[in-house]
C-alpha cells in the first residue's frame, strides 16, 4: 500500500462514525453549555467574531477589487491590451517613435494579438457655429479603432479607411450633444466643425460609450478624425497609444510580453496593460487597508482565542464533577478531551458566523460607498469559518486536556 | 430479611483482591489507606464494607471501582489482572463491567432522567435507537418511566437514586458499587432504596457491593465486612475472622 494510503486515518474514520452518538451528544452538550452562560459565549465569543470579520473582509476585498476591475473591462472584454508609449525623459532625435506602419504589422508579428488599433491624442479648439466648444479633444484613429472599443455609430458612419488624409469627422457622443444644444439641431451629419483651425465635415455621430479607466482617452468627448488626416494636420505628434485585442485562447502574459517585445525590437519603450495588470494596481491601492485588516484580525484571533480559552478553563472547572461522573461510567480521557473540544469549537463557530456575516456586509456596504462592483466570495466564508474552527481547536486544546486529564475520584468529590 | 439464595451460578470468585496495599503521600510522609487487603466476592453476593469515616473504604470502593490502582497487590476482575491495565483500558472495563450509585446520586443537572442513564451506553458507541430502548426498559424496570424526560432537580432523592440506579444497570454490570447509596435519604426513602437493592439481589442474582456507615444497612446484607484502620475483616457472625 502506498505511504499516502496508508496515512489516512481509516481506523479513526471508522471509529468516528461509530461513535455517531457520542458526538451528537458532543455538540448537544456544547449548544446546551453555551446557551446557558449566554453572556459569557457573546464576552468570549466578541474577539472571534472580529477576527473573522477581518478575515473575511480581507479576502472580500481583494474579490471586490477583482471584481471592480473585470467590470471596468466587462465593455472593453478582457482581451484587451493597452499599449502606451513611455515618454523618454530627454526627447531627441534618436527617440523613435509608433509608426501606423508598425502597428498594423503587429497582429501579423505576434501570434497573440489579433487587431491592434492606433491612437494619436491632440488637444485644441474645437469651434461649431462660430463658438468653441467645451469638448478640445481630437483623436486620429483608423477604422478598427471602432470595432476594438466597441463604438457604434448612432447617425451616419464611422471613419474607414478609405478616407485616408480627408477632413472628415466623427462626433463624440457628449460633443455631439453640446452642438445639438447649440444649434437646437439634432442632425449634426453633414455639419461643419473646426479643429485648431482646420474646417472638417461631419460624417457620423457616435452612441454614448461611457468611460473606461483603462484607456487613456474618452471617446465620448472627441471628435475623431482619420489618423492620416491627424498626422498631417498636426505635424511631429506621434501615436501615444495602441488598443490591442488579444487573441481569444492567448495567456495574457505571454501576449503582454509579446507585445512588449516586439516595440523593443522597434526600438520603442512601452508599458504594456491588460486586466490583470489593473487589478494589480487596484490591490496595491487597497494593501495598507488590507495589512490593517489583517493585523487587525491576527491580534483579535489572538485576543479572541485567548478569550475563549478562559472560558473554557472556567468551564472545565465548573463542571469538575461533571467529568468525574463520566469518567465513573466509563468515559475515556479521549471522549472528555473531546466534549471540551467540541464546546470550544461550536464556540469559536458561533464567533465565525457572525464575523463572516460582518465581513461581508462591510465589504459590500465599501463597495456600494464607492459605487464598485461587488461579489460575493466563498472564498473568504469558507476561510472564515477555516479560521474560526482553527482558532476553536488551537485554543480550546488546553483546557480540555485540563478537562480530560482530571482525576476522576478528585472531580467526583468536586462540588 | 436474610433472602435464601436461589439458583444462583457456579460459585466463583468476582472480584478477587490479594494483599492490596493503598499509601496517599501526604507531605513528604506516606499514609497507608489499606493494608493487605484481601478480599473474595462470589458471583450473587450481597456484601457490605462498614467502617468510620477515615478507615480506607472509600479507597477500596475507588479501587474495586476501576477509578484507583493500588500500590501493590493484584486484583482480578472476573478473572482478569487489572491493577496493569492502562487508563483507557479501565474506562472500558468500568462502562462494561462497572455500576456505580453513590450517596449524592451524581445525575448529570442538565440532562433528563433519560439522558442520564443512556450515558454508559454513550460511551460504548451504541446507536441511538438502541439506546433509547434501552433506557426505557431500564426505567421501567425501576419505576421511573413517568419520569423519564424531568431533570434531575425535578425529582426527590428517592427518585433520583432510582434513576441513578437505573444508570448503573443499563450497561449490565458484573457487579454494583454502592458507596453509602441510602446516605442521602430519609428513613422511609433508605428502607425503599435497601429494598429495591435486595430485590435485585435475589431476584436477578446481580452481584452487589455496600459501603456504608450505618448499621442498619449492613444488617440487610448476607456477607459483612469491616475495615478498620485499613484493614479488612469479615463478619461472620460468630465474630470478626481475617
Amino acid at each position: 500500500m502506498p505511504v499516502a494510503l496508508r496515512l489516512l486515518p481509516f481506523r479513526r474514520v471508522a471509529a468516528a462514525i461509530a461513535t455517531a452518538p457520542i458526538v451528537r451528544a458532543n455538540v448537544r452538550e456544547a449548544v446546551t453549555s453555551l446557551r446557558l452562560n449566554p453572556q459569557r459565549t457573546s464576552l468570549a465569543v466578541l474577539g472571534i467574531v472580529l477576527g473573522v470579520a477581518s478575515v473575511t473582509a480581507m479576502v472580500s476585498v481583494g474579490v471586490a477589487a477583482r471584481a471592480e476591475a473585470r467590470e471596468r473591462f466587462k465593455d472593453l472584454g478582457t482581451q484587451t491590451l493597452v499599449v502606451r508609449k513611455r515618454g523618454s525623459a530627454v526627447p531627441s532625435a534618436a527617440a523613435k517613435v509608433i509608426h501606423a506602419e508598425d502597428v498594423a504589422l503587429l497582429p501579423g508579428r505576434a501570434a497573440t494579438i489579433e487587431v491592434a488599433a492606433p491612437v494619436l491624442q491632440v488637444f485644441g479648439n474645437v469651434t461649431y457655429a462660430g463658438r468653441a466648444l467645451e469638448s478640445n479633444a481630437m483623436l486620429g484613429v483608423t477604422e478598427a479603432f471602432a470595432a476594438l472599443n466597441k463604438l457604434a455609430p448612432r447617425a451616419g458612419r464611422f471613419l474607414s479607411d478609405l478616407d485616408v488624409h480627408r477632413p472628415f469627422c466623427v462626433l463624440g457622443w457628449q460633443v455631439a450633444q453640446e452642438m445639438s444644444e447649440r444649434r437646437g439641431r439634432h442632425d449634426l451629419v453633414g455639419e461643419v466643425v473646426s479643429l485648431a483651425g482646420r474646417l472638417y465635415t461631419v460624417v457620423g455621430v457616435l452612441g454614448r460609450r461611457g468611460d473606461s479607466s483603462l484607456l487613456p482617452f474618452r471617446a465620448d468627448e472627441s471628435v475623431l478624425v482619420p489618423l492620416s488626416t491627424a498626422q498631417r494636420a498636426f505635424v511631429g505628434t506621434e501615436i501615444q497609444a495602441v488598443v490591442a485585442q488579444m487573441a481569444p485562447d492567448a495567456d495574457p502574459d505571454a501576449a503582454i510580453a509579446e507585445v512588449q517585445r516586439y516595440f523593443q525590437g522597434l526600438g520603442v519603450r512601452v508599458r504594456v496593460s491588460g486586466a490583470e495588470q489593473l487589478v494589480d494596481a487596484l490591490q496595491h491601492q487597497m494593501r495598507l487597508f488590507t495589512l490593517l485588516l489583517a493585523a487587525v484580525g491576527g491580534i483579535s484571533l489572538v485576543v479572541g482565542g485567548a478569550s475563549a480559552m478562559n472560558v473554557m478553563l472556567t468551564s472545565v472547572t465548573e463542571r469538575r464533577r461533571e467529568v468525574g461522573i463520566r469518567r465513573a461510567l466509563g468515559a475515556r480521557r479521549g471522549e472528555i478531551r473531546n466534549q471540551f473540544l467540541t464546546e470550544a469549537v461550536a464556540l469559536a463557530l458561533i464567533g465565525g458566523v457572525i464575523g463572516i456575516a460582518i465581513g461581508v456586509a462591510v465589504p459590500l456596504g465599501i463597495c456600494l460607498y464607492a459605487g464598485w462592483a461587488f461579489a460575493l466570495s466563498p472564498v473568504a466564508m469558507v476561510l472564515g469559518l477555516g479560521v474560526a474552527s482553527a482558532v476553536g481547536v488551537f485554543f480550546g486544546a488546553y483546557p480540555a486536556s485540563r478537562a480530560a486529564a482530571l482525576d476522576p475520584i478528585a472531580a467526583l468529590r468536586a462540588d | 430479611m436474610d433472602p435464601s439464595p436461589q439458583s444462583k451460578p457456579p460459585p466463583s470468585d468476582l472480584l478477587r483482591l490479594d494483599d492490596v496495599r493503598k499509601s496517599y503521600a501526604v507531605g513528604p510522609v506516606a499514609t497507608e489507606v489499606l493494608r493487605d487487603v484481601r478480599l473474595r466476592v462470589d458471583r450473587g453476593d450481597l456484601l457490605s464494607i462498614m467502617g468510620p469515616s477515615g478507615c480506607g473504604k472509600s479507597t477500596l470502593m475507588n479501587l474495586l471501582g476501576l477509578l484507583d490502582r493500588p500500590n501493590s497487590g493484584s486484583y482480578l476482575l472476573d478473572g482478569v489482572e487489572v491493577t496493569t491495565l492502562d487508563d483507557d483500558e479501565r474506562s472500558t472495563l468500568r462502562n462494561r463491567r462497572i455500576g456505580f450509585v453513590f450517596q449524592s446520586f451524581q445525575l448529570l443537572p442538565r440532562l433528563t432522567a433519560a439522558e442520564n442513564v443512556g450515558l454508559p451506553l454513550v460511551y460504548r458507541g451504541l446507536p441511538e435507537r438502541e439506546i433509547r430502548r434501552r433506557v426505557d426498559d431500564g426505567l421501567e424496570r425501576l419505576g421511573m418511566a413517568a419520569f423519564a424526560e424531568r431533570k434531575p432537580s425535578e425529582l426527590s432523592g428517592g427518585q433520583q437514586q432510582r434513576v441513578a440506579i437505573a444508570r448503573a444497570l443499563i450497561g449490565g454490570p458484573a457487579v454494583l458499587l454502592a458507596d453509602e447509596p441510602t446516605g442521602a435519604l430519609d428513613q422511609e426513602t433508605s428502607g425503599e432504596i435497601m429494598r429495591l437493592l435486595i430485590q435485585l439481589n435475589v431476584d436477578e442474582g446481580l452481584t452487589i457491593v455496600i459501603v456504608t456507615h450505618d448499621p442498619q444497612v449492613d444488617q440487610q446484607c448476607r456477607r459483612r465486612t469491616r475495615i478498620r484502620e485499613g484493614v479488612l475483616r469479615e463478619d461472620t457472625g460468630a465474630g470478626l475472622v481475617p
